[in-house]
């Protein structure tokens, strides 16, 4: 029956497989804000690239990534950003994966407490010392013993007091833990 | 729990009261470390922390069994992606697949995507990944996977498996682990020994997935055929049936062997049938040999040989 694959037809197209399969776009300035909000050097994403199959999401990918052009791949890589909203937001998986190498607007080590209610899409609200790297109003980043968990909207209070400002979760809901686990173990007493 | 399902194969079972018995028990859950995100010592530290016995799995030093009532699903360090959930025995196949980084490797039956989730962290996020699917629904659940273990080294396509096109091609390796009748996730599963749901139905969709595995590799790449099923129709008769077809310049076994980890052969005889006596090489996985589920596993190298 098999016999082996014949070499591909020899092609003019100089482009990457990646190429071919899928449009690339122009990464420069969307890290170019990633550096600017979060202070995410864009040597962060060194070999990857972004590209677009769906008009709401970009995606992130390896740039030796050699995706099939048929069947017509349904996704390609991992979803990086979103792009149809007014301040284009980073997916929680992007968050999880990068995010470590944030340095300002970022809570890298939340309270127990504050995990608790953030993963169960709640507020939670920071301290002046928690939100010390805080630039002011828009997205930052929350995770817990470093490892990074996603995404909120800070806002600022504008009255004096214990708490400087509020953190809405954009943790998404189907990333949830059941509500009736302790996400911290059976052995966890606080 | 009745076993008279598993009656036909008491003939090629060693023991086959520790057998029924090891059926008997549940299964022990098994994670592993998401080696991008940890490290095989801090997964054993948390799981002090959560009052789990540390328990690594001595034959892959990033995973660890836990007590069959964990909930592992339900930890904030599941959450952040640090570790997936997956059975002891389904690791296998991927081992022996044995990806390597910037290849090119074809999960042909993917869903839900634990083992392609496996492949892409051996390759350590680099080179390409197609994870495959014939259901929609199920090809979704293959990117919840890879997003919380934060992969951008895999393609999702919703394809038939048997009759992927051709042009996709070459893969250097490529994972066939296909449908089958389930036997062996009967500790989860009860229902899967239930008589009436016939047992080699899928044969037909099996030899189509493997020859088109043969197909799709890459001359001098490797092929890893694996089911959760102890029937010799859905096992050594589908191996049987594509290295007859290929040729033995063109297809031959190699051994499914991983040390530390207790298996048996793959049969030389089913009903009468004799099977190409490289099967021997192939892995019959127990429940009683190493407290998992059951599991097929062939590893076949493309030729053409001289």
């Amino acid at each position: 029956m098999t016999q082996p694959l014949e070499p591909s037809a020899p092609s003019n197209d100089t482009r990457s497989a990646l190429e071919q399969v899928v449009t690339v776009i122009d990464a420069a300035p969307c890290f170019a804000m990633l550096e600017s909000r979060f202070g995410i050097a864009p040597h962060t994403f060194a070999g990857l690239c972004l590209v677009q199959s769906n008009p709401k999401v970009v995606h992130i990918v390896n740039a030796d990534h050699q995706p099939p052009l048929r069947p017509a791949p349904d996704t390609i890589g991992m979803p990086f950003m979103r792009i149809k909203m007014i301040h284009p937001k980073l997916t929680t998986a992007a968050v999880m994966r990068f995010g470590n190498a944030a340095t300002q607007n970022v809570l890298a080590s939340a309270e127990k407490r504050q995990i608790r209610a953030f993963i169960a899409r709640q507020d939670i609200e920071v301290s002046a010392e928690e939100a010390a790297n805080f630039t002011g109003r828009g997205y930052v980043l929350i995770g817990y013993r470093n490892m990074m968990l996603g995404m909120g909207f800070y806002a600022p209070y504008d009255r004096p007091g214990q708490t400087v400002g509020v953190v809405q979760s954009l943790f998404p809901k189907a990333w949830s833990v059941a509500s009736d686990r302790n996400p911290f173990g059976e052995a966890d007493v606080e | 729990m009745s076993f008279e399902t598993l009656e036909r194969y008491r003939p090629f079972i060693d023991d086959w009261d520790g057998f029924v018995a090891a059926l008997s028990r549940p299964l022990p859950i098994c994670v592993w470390t998401n080696t991008l995100k940890s490290t095989p010592e801090q997964l054993a530290q948390w799981m002090a922390e959560g009052g789990y016995p540390i328990d690594p799995v001595s034959w892959y030093a990033r995973a660890f069994k836990l007590p069959s009532n964990a909930s592992p699903g339900n930890r904030i360090e599941y959450v952040a992606g640090l570790y997936h959930v997956q059975e002891e025995a389904s690791l296998l196949p991927v081992v022996l697949l044995d990806p390597q980084p910037h290849e090119r490797i074809f999960d042909m039956c993917a869903a839900p995507g634990n083992k392609t989730a496996q492949i892409a962290v051996h390759m350590q996020n680099t080179g390409t990944v197609l994870a495959n699917d014939r259901d929609f629904r199920r090809v979704r659940a293959i990117g919840h996977a890879l997003e919380r273990l934060g992969l951008h080294n895999t393609t999702t396509t919703t394809f038939d498996a048997a009759n992927f096109p051709r042009e996709s091609g070459p893969f250097d390796r490529i994972l066939a682990d296909v449908p089958c009748s389930c036997e062996g996730t009967s500790r989860k599963n009860p229902e899967v020994l239930d008589p009436t749901r016939g047992i080699g139905l899928a044969s037909g969709l099996q030899k189509a997935i493997l020859k088109k595995a043969v197909q799709l590799c890459r001359p001098g790449g490797r092929i890893v055929y694996s089911t959760c099923t102890y029937a010799p129709e859905e096992n050594e008769m589908v191996v049987n049936d594509a290295l007859g077809e290929a040729g033995h310049n063109m297809l031959r076994m190699i051994p499914a062997q991983i040390p530390g980890f207790k298996s048996a052969p793959g049969l030389l005889e089913w009903q009468g049938q004799s099977f190409d006596p490289q099967m021997k090489q192939a892995m019959r996985v127990y429940p009683h040999h190493n407290d998992t589920g059951g599991f097929f596993v062939a590893v076949l190298e493309k030729g053409p040989f001289t």
